[in-house]
């Protein structure tokens, strides 16, 4: 569903992504991880058509998202790290908007619309201006608008960085539903506990390369290996040491 | 209190000299740079050489004397003293009570008058660079024609033009301050309203009392004798306002009275101190409570507008109505309508813009264009054509620059949508463009009412205006898109960047482009009796010019904001 082929971005000198691989299947829960400053939203800009690769391909299914990036960008449903929305619309106009950005016919927009609101909980202030939005909230809006067109492949960074309990739960169980519906996700989190509860695969970037790729079935023998705690395991990966840890995976 | 000043101050002054070595470590920064200094340094050399071929036409060919000529310099200063009055009134709502900087600093252990202190001399220098440069051209023009001694430049930007520039200023954000206090009992739309009725009586009465047209008929009486001390003629109020002392004061000293002189120059910096100690204290004691009440007034335009009920009830406006129009189209539509007519920064803006050609309309129609010389009609009706221009010059740079800046880090959503950066270009740009087109159609029709009956000049005027409204608006978007900044959505701060006073520069450009363009078949227009075949193509030749300069305009306004828009968010 998703493939990134030799895929580089470079700011002047700097090597933010540095020749990176990935191919995600279809309906898989990819959880992107790695330290501050490694990549990761990088990366996601690169998927999203925010930022153009210097180098490499992205393709969304079989669509390459630099020659056709319209067709590309229907298919994604991508939700960032910082939810800026426009502050004079209403919650509920700018969920119109998006619908309408992403072409829905308006009947089909109501529906998804009632329900997206019943699912996110956000129907008491969705009818206020955002700019009197909690980060919280700004998030759930967010989550929402993304969905709203059905998206194959759901893009998300750090979904879960600044929410309250009640608002992480909740986009923990839409994140859930929408994988087990056959959508393919991926996610960037620093989070470990939760790339752990929800990931079926993981991949942990550094210094704008990919040190460290896995699925969960392995990922809880090599948690084993390392006091049971993912947190161990990160920290001896993203200290150089990501080589051994593969060596003796494969052993 | 001077070390937390200074402070605050190095502390600017670090961040801008940051930002400028930032800019020219990259070539295109380096360039871009070069490219700025270049058309500031000709655009005050432009202002220098039109004020003294300005001076030389009034004084040699037209002949009007010293007295009329320093009585309309006295004119222009006025409407330029309440323009500086005015805009910094918005530019320091924005930058004293709005900014994210404010509320960061309000919570810092830093005494609210210095923060006020600073943050006035902020705004003041923010709203002013152009008038700066545009004073400075005309100073060295007016002086070198009057072959001034060299002490006489310093002597009038530091003890006149200065103090000038800053009690108008100064006054806003008194002005503005006390709005804000009455603001805490009264509706703010009718105090408002208020102002801008004071500000129009203020115009027109001034203008009705010093009565141009008498006071020229007056001295004519005299004629040749127009270098007289008319004085006697000069309406009492005149003698309470800084732009006589201003006049007088130059005045006087071309005539070698220095005392006098000396006097006026006295008297405008006493005022400018006694107004500056005003505005610290009403800021000492009233700064906090005005930044109180303008945080509570982003709640009341956003939750009591009944104007805003409307529109949410009003189903062409709702997002739940199906348009006839495209999707996509729809949406961006009715996002760009919200976000303009919920910003009290856009409409209130728009509503004084809108005033100013309401009077603009109703003082043009007096005008009398058929009563004077063929090298006067052709000036006055070039002057008329030419302010029609710089309305839509205006116009556009306030809110077609800003445009695309405004969706700030929101843009992330059209950005990674499936919309086309094409599609993106044209939905933000034509509808502006429509509206300024309408308007300038409006503006040149109520102009050429008083000249109906010459019917070639209606007719070339009109297509004329389109071309100027078309290059003007491409010229505002394209140079918003070139220094496209997605950190600032205040658009009254993106309408007064360095990047806008380039845009501002360049329009001037363009319209003595257009003056010189439009004079020779105008002027030949009013010399001949009847219009020839080659006036004719002369017309027309005028206009393929224009044409042209718009369609390259807008080519390249297109190109710049589609490389702009297709970079790296």
């Amino acid at each position: 569903m998703l493939k990134l082929a030799n895929v580089t971005k470079k700011f002047g000198d700097f090597v933010a992504v540095d020749n990176i691989n990935l191919d995600i299947k279809k309906g898989e829960f990819f959880g992107f991880l790695g330290p501050n400053g490694a990549g990761k939203t990088t990366t996601i800009k690169m998927i999203t058509g925010l930022y153009t690769p210097t180098s490499g391909k992205i393709y969304v299914g079989d669509i390459d998202t630099q020659k056709f990036p319209v067709e590309a960008k229907m298919r994604i449903g991508y939700v960032p790290d910082e939810p800026f929305l426009y502050d004079k619309l209403t919650g509920l106009e700018y969920l119109y908007f998006s619908g309408g950005l992403y072409k829905l016919d308006k009947k089909l927009l109501h529906e998804r619309i009632k329900t997206i609101i019943d699912q996110l909980e956000i129907d008491n202030w969705i009818n206020k201006f955002t700019e009197e939005y909690s980060r919280g909230m700004r998030q759930r809006v967010a989550i929402a608008s993304a969905l709203l067109h059905n998206p194959e492949l759901i893009v998300i960074d750090e979904p879960i960085v600044g929410l309250d309990p009640q608002s992480a739960i909740i986009v923990k169980n839409i994140l859930k539903q929408k994988s087990k519906e056959g959508s393919t996700i991926f996610m960037s989190t620093h989070l470990l506990s939760i790339a752990e509860e929800l990931c079926d695969r993981i991949a942990i970037i550094k210094d704008g390369r990919i040190i460290f790729e896995t699925n969960s079935a392995f990922l809880e023998q090599l948690k084993s290996q390392h006091d049971g705690k993912f947190e161990h395991l990160f920290l001896q990966i993203t200290q150089n040491k990501a080589e051994d840890i593969s060596k003796s995976n494969e052993s | 209190m001077i070390s937390d000043l200074l402070q605050l101050l190095k502390f600017k002054f670090k961040l801008s000299y940051n930002s400028a070595t930032k800019s020219i470590k990259t070539i295109g920064g380096a360039f871009q740079t070069i490219i700025s200094t270049f058309i500031f340094l000709a655009f005050g050399v432009g202002v220098f050489l039109f004020t003294k071929t300005a001076l030389h036409l009034v004084l040699e060919q037209l002949n009007i004397g010293l007295f009329l000529l320093h009585r309309f310099i006295s004119m222009i200063l006025f409407v330029f003293f309440l323009s500086i009055n005015a805009g910094n009134m918005i530019v320091a709502f924005s930058m004293i009570f709005k900014s994210r900087e404010v509320s960061e600093l309000m919570t810092k252990p830093i005494e609210h008058s210095k923060l006020f202190i600073f943050k006035m001399f902020e705004s003041i220098f923010y709203s002013s660079p152009v008038f700066l440069l545009v004073g400075l051209g005309v100073l060295a023009g007016y002086g070198t024609y009057f072959n001034m001694p060299l002490f006489f430049y310093p002597l009038v930007f530091l003890f006149l033009f200065l103090p000038f520039v800053f009690i108008s200023a100064i006054l806003g954000i008194i002005e503005l301050i006390l709005l804000l206090q009455l603001a805490r009992k009264f509706e703010i739309k009718k105090i408002a309203t208020g102002v801008i009725i004071v500000y129009l009586i203020s115009l027109i009465g001034f203008f009705q009392i010093t009565n141009p047209k008498n006071l020229v008929n007056s001295v004519m009486n005299y004629y040749p004798n127009i270098n007289f001390d008319f004085h006697f003629l000069d309406p009492k109020l005149l003698i309470f306002l800084p732009n006589h002392w201003f006049s007088e004061a130059i005045l006087l000293f071309i005539r070698n009275d220095f005392n006098l002189s000396f006097q006026y120059i006295l008297m405008i910096n006493l005022v400018f101190l006694t107004i500056f100690i005003a505005a610290i204290a009403v800021g000492t004691k009233f700064y906090y409570s005005s930044f109180s009440c303008a945080l509570q007034l982003k709640n009341i335009f956003s939750r009591h507008d009944k104007r805003e009920k409307m529109f949410r009830n009003n189903s062409i406006f709702n997002f739940t109505y199906d348009s006839p129009f495209e999707k996509q189209t729809e949406v961006i539509l009715k996002k760009e309508f919200y976000q303009f007519f919920r910003d009290p920064a856009q409409w209130i803006h728009l509503s004084v813009i809108i005033f100013l050609i309401i009077l603009f309309i109703t003082s043009i129609a007096k005008v009398d264009l058929m009563a004077t010389l063929p090298l006067m009609q052709s000036a006055t009706y070039l002057i008329i054509f030419i302010f029609n221009a710089f309305l839509i010059s205006s116009i556009t740079l306030r809110f077609l620059y800003p445009i695309i800046s405004i969706e700030a880090e929101a843009f992330w959503k059209i950005k990674s949508s499936p919309l086309k950066i094409e599609k993106i270009i044209k939905l933000k740009f034509f509808p502006s463009f429509l509206a300024t087109l309408i308007l300038s159609e409006v503006l040149n029709f109520f102009s050429h009412l008083p000249i109906r009956e010459h019917t070639i000049l209606f007719i070339t005027s009109s297509i004329n205006i389109i071309f100027a409204s078309t290059t003007l608006s491409a010229i505002n978007f394209g140079m918003g898109s070139y220094f496209i900044t997605f950190n600032e959505k205040n658009p009254v701060k993106i309408a007064s960047s360095q990047g806008a006073t380039i845009a501002f520069l360049i329009n001037l450009i363009y319209l003595i482009l257009l003056v010189i363009v439009l004079f020779i078949p105008i002027n030949e227009y009013f010399s001949q009796s009847i219009v020839s075949d080659n006036l004719k193509i002369k017309f027309i030749f005028s206009s393929l010019i224009l044409l042209i300069t718009s369609v390259i305009s807008l080519i390249i306004s297109f190109v710049v904001s589609k490389k702009k828009l297709s970079s790296d968010f």
